[in-house]
């Protein structure tokens, strides 16, 4: 048999954005791999520099398009941190309502893209059509579907317009009825648990090693939601379960997030019913400060973490640590001695999201190294 | 005459019936669908591609016009007989094998590992499915005590119906349909053996697939009723939906779990042949 | 229900697409589409052109304004600083224009 390496390259039908990973063969199994990223690439740090407050804000929802509500949640969290204002009541539920129906959507289109992985393209077509429920309540909330701009600091920019709440009744009770009945497919059709269990193995010891965040842990037992350990907007008065798996493998993980699902529909009930009856105020220009901050949130993926340094009001640092940053290094061994037809499914499991990911972490031994961006070039990019 | 007018017309009926599996398959998902001639226009479009650079190699050139031509000639054997002579049924299995492995050659001729690893699964699954299908064939005619084709009389799926069910599964594998189409997974090996080929090249290839589609969809009940032509106009519409539903509603194999499953339906049409050969239980 | 029934329930239901171009595509009210300027009400404060995230917004004098739609992002910010509402947006969103075209509508 020969020994060659095929590139499960930057264009290929099972990835959302582009990786490159060149999988070395042996016949049909897999010996090593060497991972190529930085693809899409866009220094969104250095565009960070010299803003004011209220503009960063802005930019920061862009770094990602499917959890962007997550990174204007800890941008917000950590401005409102620095410049010591608290949010009334209201405008928390608010905004736990929009962070819950963005995590559905999450949840849903993974749903969708990880069963068109393994062949099962009329599920694709079905949960996606669930998911244009959602973007439609959205839409009505905010004004966008995937780009919301919904936060500003210390209140938020509209409040629910009318006839709002007849149509987030309608829809997610369409929403429902439709969607145990797919989930019931998902767990007892013969080929999708052939080729979901036992594909992907991670213990809890390396859980624990390698430092996973969001379902990704969850799935092999270890504890790690920032909802229940550190709580932000309104998760203090509401009653919710963080969901457990043991077993380790892709089925778990994929039940952890379909099980999230329901939760989610639970947690916006919720907060529907405890809305205090007075609208919301206008939004207020912010006091200048200087000092630095962090703010951490639950995006759909993990613990999503943002570190900013302002003075007078003008970012001079600012620092993103994305979920799935913290999640990439146990593809390698993952890989390792799993088939060829294996791959999209352990790529999919892990939901990935790379244009969150992308930075430059440069390691130097000892002395300090300064690149210009010509050297940076030159070196590191063949 | 009639036969022969019939059998020009074979690739226009082939693709107005694809185009209806195609709607067919979109309404079960609760979508619109493409427009009926969809085929002939994605055919139409791929003949008029510019090839700007192909590989010099005169089997990689050649693969796809003669696994046309091995498809297209099986057509002279089934429903109407142009060719018909004695044990002409082996021949036909023979043209089956030769169709396939021309596939094979076009994937192993190309320059991507894509193509090579699709080859190799097509090579993996063709052991199992090939032998099923003849020993579904011989059942058949043995069960009705005839020598060739055309002395096709009476039910002979009453007689020996699990070679009926060993046909249907090879039907599904032969056609590339979920859960058995591991050759062209599209997520695992982007097309196929076919991924590299532009224009022309890959116009017979879609051409040919649409046939194929029609040639099982007409074999399954000529075999299974005996040549009843009422049989085979009712029996294609049905294989077609069968073929639909079974896309709709299963996922995909990976290759080591579909060569088990198909390994078991070669136990099963062996024990078939056997039975019926020897005339137990009849 | 049963997946298989509900696959052949489906062949006799209403398909789910939009029909769009060939009908009309429902926008909701609130939606952001493309930025409309309305120069009698402006005032002349400069405050859309401090506020705007990424520089898309220059003022030549009161009245004028150039919006570059190439850079803009429809973040919302210049309609919501402007103090007499002279920046509204539509809800268009077919907007892939000319290139002499493409500047905000003004109303």
């Amino acid at each position: 048999m020969h020994d060659y390496t095929m590139p499960f390259g930057p264009q290929h039908p099972s990835l959302k954005e582009p990786i490159n990973l060149a999988l070395e063969l042996d016949g049909n199994y897999i010996t090593g791999v060497k991972m190529r990223f930085g693809y899409v690439h866009r220094g969104v740090e250095k565009i960070f520099e010299g803003k004011d407050v209220q503009k960063v804000l802005y930019v920061a929802e862009r770094v990602c398009g499917i959890c962007s509500y997550a990174h204007s949640s800890a941008c917000t969290r950590a401005m409102e941190g620095i410049l010591g204002l608290e949010a009334p009541t209201r405008v928390k539920l608010l905004r736990t309502i929009v962070a819950e129906l963005e995590r559905l959507h999450s949840h849903i289109l993974w749903a969708g893209f990880g069963l068109h992985e393994i062949g099962f393209q009329s599920m694709f077509m079905l949960f996606w059509r669930e998911r244009e429920r959602v973007l439609d309540i959205l839409e009505a909330i905010t004004g966008g579907r995937v780009h919301h701009n919904y936060n500003k600091l210390g209140s938020v920019r509209y409040d629910l317009p009318k006839g709002c709440e007849e149509l987030m009744r309608k829809n997610i009770a369409e929403l429902e009825e439709n969607l145990p009945g797919l989930i019931k497919e998902f767990e007892k059709n013969s080929v999708v648990l052939a080729r979901f269990k036992k594909v992907g193995k991670i213990s809890r010891k390396d859980a624990i090693t390698y430092g996973l965040v969001g379902p990704m842990a969850r799935g092999s037992g270890v504890k790690s939601d920032i909802r229940k350990i550190d709580p932000y907007e309104a998760y203090d008065d509401i009653r919710f379960n963080e969901i457990l798996e043991e077993g380790g493998d892709a089925y778990a993980r994929a039940k952890v997030r379909l099980t999230e699902l329901g939760e989610s529909i639970s947690i916006i009930k919720q907060c529907m019913s405890l809305l205090p009856p007075k609208p919301a105020e206008k939004w207020k220009w912010p006091p200048i400060k200087t000092g630095e901050g962090f703010g951490r949130v639950e995006a759909p993926r993990g613990e999503d973490f943002h570190y900013y340094e302002i003075e007078d009001n003008i970012v001079t640092r600012g620092k993103i640590r994305t979920p799935t940053l913290a999640n990439i290094m146990i593809l390698e061994k993952m890989l390792i001695g799993a088939e060829i037809g294996d791959t999209p499914v352990i790529v999919a499991s892990f939901d990935p999201c790379i244009g969150c990911m992308e930075r430059t972490m440069v390691i130097d031994k000892g002395k300090k190294n300064w690149f210009t961006e010509s050297e940076f070039r030159r070196k590191f990019c063949d | 005459m009639i036969e022969w007018l019939v059998f020009l017309a074979v690739p226009f009926i082939a693709i107005i019936l694809d185009g209806a599996y195609r709607i067919v398959v979109a309404r079960m998902q609760n979508r619109q669908g493409p427009p009926l001639l969809q085929t002939f226009y994605d055919l139409d479009k791929l003949w008029g591609k510019k090839p700007f650079a192909l590989q010099a190699d005169p089997f990689f050139r050649a693969a796809p016009l003669l696994y046309f031509i091995a498809t297209y000639a099986m057509f002279l054997f089934v429903p109407i007989g142009l060719v018909g002579f004695n044990y002409d049924f082996i021949f036909l299995i023979y043209l089956t094998i030769l169709g396939s492995a021309f596939y094979v050659l076009a994937g192993v001729s190309s320059d991507s590992p894509y193509s090579i690893v699709a080859s190799m699964r097509e090579m993996i699954l063709m052991v199992c499915y090939e032998i099923t299908l003849a020993l579904g064939i011989f059942t058949m005619i043995i069960a009705s005590g005839a020598t060739a084709f055309s002395g096709l009389v009476g039910n002979p799926v009453l007689v020996a119906p699990f070679a009926g069910l060993a046909l249907i599964v090879v039907v599904l594998t032969e056609t590339h349909t979920t859960p058995f189409d591991t050759a062209s997974a599209e997520t695992e090996v982007l097309a196929g053996a076919e991924t590299e080929y532009p224009g022309k090249g890959l116009f017979f290839v879609e051409l040919t697939r649409a046939l194929i589609k029609l040639f099982y969809a007409v074999l399954l009940p000529f075999m299974f009723f005996g040549g009843n032509i009422v049989a085979i106009v009712v029996g294609v519409p049905v294989v077609y939906f069968l073929l639909a539903y079974s896309k709709v509603t299963t996922p995909r194999y990976r290759v080591d779990q579909a060569w088990w499953v198909l390994f078991v339906v070669l136990l099963v049409a062996m024990a078939e042949f056997v039975r019926v050969s020897l005339g137990v239980f009849v | 229900m049963n997946f298989g029934e509900e696959a052949i329930l489906n062949l006799f239901r209403k398909p789910f697409t939009d029909k769009y171009p060939f009908g009309k595509k429902k926008v909701l009210d609130r939606f952001r589409g493309w930025i409309v300027y309305h120069p009698k009400k402006c005032i002349g404060c400069k405050l859309c052109e401090k506020n705007c995230p990424i520089g898309a917004v220059k003022f030549h004098k009161k009245g004028k304004i150039d919006f570059d739609m190439g850079l803009c992002m429809l973040c919302g910010q210049c309609g919501d600083v402007c103090p007499t509402q002279a920046i509204t947006y539509s809800t268009e969103f077919e907007n892939a224009k000319p290139k002499k075209k493409f500047t905000a509508k003004t109303g």
